[in-house]
């Protein structure tokens, strides 16, 4: 994760400042399969029915690549101030949020973003 | 009036509002009061418009959705002030109609403070679409394909267009008198009511198990109210507390109901009778996701005296009760506390505390209909049990520390913790079914097991150095190992073996005819608990330059059980960090940083497949 928080004051009157914050989130299982119980013979697979024949078999080669987790955030603010006087201030920003998901399962694609504005006036007293 | 329309009005007046009271702020800049009193703080009031794409509830999970795109209102009011005798704050804080709050605040020392506050924001929760519970068993054939076999497990989401999100509303407030008759004397008063309202998703599951699982819909609305009263003070040498409160939980969310639905074989589809005999219900609706409603009384008593010389001694006790009105279930929590500080000389300082706690529930019968009651041969078996919750314990724990000042600006500590945790719901976990002949039909008694342990036992050694780079900088180093004997985990929790002569734990062709899956012995232990554990941290900032400073941090753990039958649990963390303040220039100020994490662990999975 990284994050970083900048002011620039331009001018007597103006200045700027920006905020971001990267994250990046990685997960996954190492990948498995299932063995073979012991004292079952080679050609029989687990799990055979109730008259003993085999009935199946089972792959778990995919979870690897099922439990992957990749996600990339940002959130990021950039905006200004200008001064009206010694107390008053009017102020602009705008506000990104966004997901990236490189790994969609359990949830679906969770990819997305949010932008929003903002404007305003401050005043100190 | 509509919901609209009563949001848009309440927005116009939200807006009206705000104006005026910047309007106010700033015609009132200069106008301070007399010279003893004064009054500093800002208003902000402004609007906000936003959008978003895609799928906007996870990377906007505290963000109010709803109205997101319209052009809102917004303002926020911070002012602290007062005179000599008394201090004031007021902070209001209004983004839109879901996420707003206030706090107000009044100090008059001596005589009485008050603290009120609000707040209330929206958290977006996922829906799991379950996809991934998807699965068919494949049958070999000769020509080295698979045709589909009767063991699956799926799922259905009865809701899957639905957006979950719960809103949070909590209020406090707390009064706090001064006894001018007593050193240190106070009363408080206090209250907190904590409301969620929303709706999220619960699974419920149908057959014997987790074959078909379904995601559905459930009105979130859960509110929490808390009363606190307590009185203390101070006589010679002697100090002494005591607090009260008491909590209500009350779940208001309505009856959930679910059908479930016939018990058929999955694959031939009528074998009904014989599959619904395993099942303690079928083809019924039934109430689900039933919350609590808890009341829950605590009282606690505080004493401290100061031996001058010969230190410091403190006590307490803490008595408490709780009992879910819905099931009459009560429980009951007693702790005693105890310390003692002492400074040894003008560079030592030992402290020595000691805490027991026991938390008891009443054992609840869970009354079930024997097994197969109408099915011949099957030995209409009784499983009613007993449950000893698993929440039951007595808890001692002794904490030793010594603070050494080693030279100026250089100390180091060292700390040892023993625990010993009992609990008697241990030995009833490990219950499990076993045969009491080999002849068919001599089924099995359910016999409880040797227990595998009640008494967990921790040793815990802490050292920590601190000191100082010259005038610019410092840093800390710390380890700790932690052993553990008997860490919780669950005895013979997973994974069969075959029984009793038979081939394989799942035919009916040995002596002891079908098996049914109560009657497999499981034998593998499982945890996430170590039994021994290494913690290394280290911390640090310097300054480089009067513009320049940087700070840095490394945390290294290492976990490991190796006491486990199956497997040796494994767990590596590693986190390291650094952050840097920069001023290149007057104008010109940047804070940069980077944070790493890493977890790496493993476990042993037996996966349970459905044998229709």
């Amino acid at each position: 994760m990284f994050f970083v928080n900048a002011n620039l004051t331009a001018t007597d009157k103006l200045d700027f400042f920006v905020e971001g914050v990267i994250a990046m989130s990685q997960g996954s299982f190492t990948p498995f399969n299932l063995p073979e119980p012991e004292g079952i013979p080679a050609d029989v697979h687990i799990s055979p029915d109730h008259a003993g024949a085999s009935k199946g078999a089972y792959d778990f080669s995919g979870i690897g690549d099922y439990s992957d987790l990749d996600y990339n955030q940002l959130e990021g603010t950039l905006g200004a101030n200008y001064k009206l006087d010694k107390r008053a201030k009017l102020y602009a920003s705008v506000n990104l949020l966004d997901l990236q998901d490189d790994q969609p399962y359990v949830y679906g694609d969770l990819t997305g973003s949010i932008i929003t504005y903002a404007a305003g006036m401050t005043v100190g007293f | 009036m509509t919901a609209n329309a009563k949001e848009m009005t309440m927005r116009k007046h939200t807006r009206f509002l705000g104006a005026v009271v910047l309007l106010l702020c700033w015609a009132a800049t200069g106008l301070a009061g007399d010279d003893e009193s004064f009054t500093e703080g800002s208003a902000s009031v402004g609007a906000h418009y936003g959008d978003f794409n895609d799928m906007p509830d996870r990377v906007g999970e505290y963000v109010n959705l709803d109205g997101l795109s319209d052009l809102t209102a917004d303002f926020v009011l911070d002012l602290v002030g007062g005179n000599t005798d008394t201090l004031y704050r007021v902070y209001l804080a209004y983004t839109d109609a879901a996420t707003n709050g206030f706090e107000f605040g009044l100090d008059n020392p001596g005589l009485v403070s008050v603290d009120f506050g609000y707040s209330s924001f929206v958290h977006n929760l996922d829906d799991d679409l379950l996809t991934n519970l998807q699965a068919r068993e494949g049958v070999p054939q000769p020509d080295g394909t698979f045709n589909p076999g009767g063991k699956q497990i799926y799922h259905t989401d009865n809701d899957p267009l639905r957006r979950y999100w719960v809103e949070y509303e909590r209020f406090h407030g707390e009064v706090k008198v001064d006894l001018p008759f007593l050193e240190n004397g106070v009363v408080r008063l206090g209250y907190d009511d904590q409301h969620k309202q929303g709706y999220k998703q619960r699974m419920t599951i149908d057959h014997c198990a987790f074959c078909h699982v379904e995601g559905n819909t459930v009105r979130v609305d859960q509110r929490t109210k808390k009363w606190l009263a307590s009185v203390e003070g101070t006589v010679g040498a002697v100090s002494a507390n005591y607090d009260f409160a008491r909590t209500d939980f009350a779940d208001l969310g309505g009856e959930n109901l679910h059908r479930w639905k016939n018990a058929n074989h999955p694959v031939n589809g009528t074998a009904g009778a014989e599959f619904a005999s395993r099942l303690l219900f079928e083809d019924v609706t039934l109430p689900y996701a039933d919350g609590a409603d808890n009341e829950k009384l605590t009282h606690n008593a505080g004493l401290k005296i100061d031996l001058k010389r010969a230190g410091s001694l403190k006590g307490s006790y803490t008595h408490a009760t709780r009992e879910n009105l819905k099931t009459q279930v009560k429980s009951k929590f007693d702790a005693y506390a105890i310390g003692y500080a002492k400074r040894l000389n003008k560079d030592m300082r030992l402290t020595a505390r000691f805490l027991a706690y026991e938390t008891k529930v009443d054992d609840y019968f869970v009354n079930l209909p024997n097994f197969r009651a109408d099915v011949p041969g099957a030995n209409n078996l009784d499983f009613d049990w007993n449950r000893i919750s698993s929440a039951n314990r007595k808890v001692y724990q002794g904490d030793l520390n010594l603070g050494w000042r080693v030279g100026k600006g250089r100390h180091l500590k060292v700390s040892w913790r023993r625990q010993t945790i009992d609990r008697d719901a241990m030995t009833q976990s490990q219950t499990t079914y076993q045969f009491t002949g080999l002849a068919d039909n001599e089924i099995a008694a359910y016999m409880p097991s040797e227990a595998y342990a009640n008494e967990t036992v921790i040793n815990r050694l802490k050292l920590r150095y601190d000191a100082r780079l010259g005038l610019k900088g410092k840093y800390n180093l710390a380890y700790a190992y932690t052993s553990v004997d008997k860490p919780f985990m669950n005895p013979t929790a997973m994974c069969e073996e075959s029984l009793a002569g038979t081939p394989s734990a799942h035919v009916d062709t040995g002596p002891i005819g079908r098996l049914y899956y109560y009657q497999r012995a499981r034998y593998g232990n499982g945890t996430n608990q170590p039994n021994q554990a290494h913690k290394v941290t280290a911390r640090g900032s310097y300054q480089l330059s009067p513009r320049t400073s940087v700070s840095g941090y490394l945390t290294w753990a290492k976990d490991k059980n190796d006491e486990m039958n199956l497997y040796e649990f494994q767990r590596d963390m590693l986190t390291p960090g650094v952050n840097v303040w920069t001023a290149p220039s007057d104008r010109l100020l940047f804070t940069l940083g980077w944070a790493y994490n890493k977890v790496e662990s493993n476990a042993n999975l037996c996966p349970p497949f459905f044998d229709g």
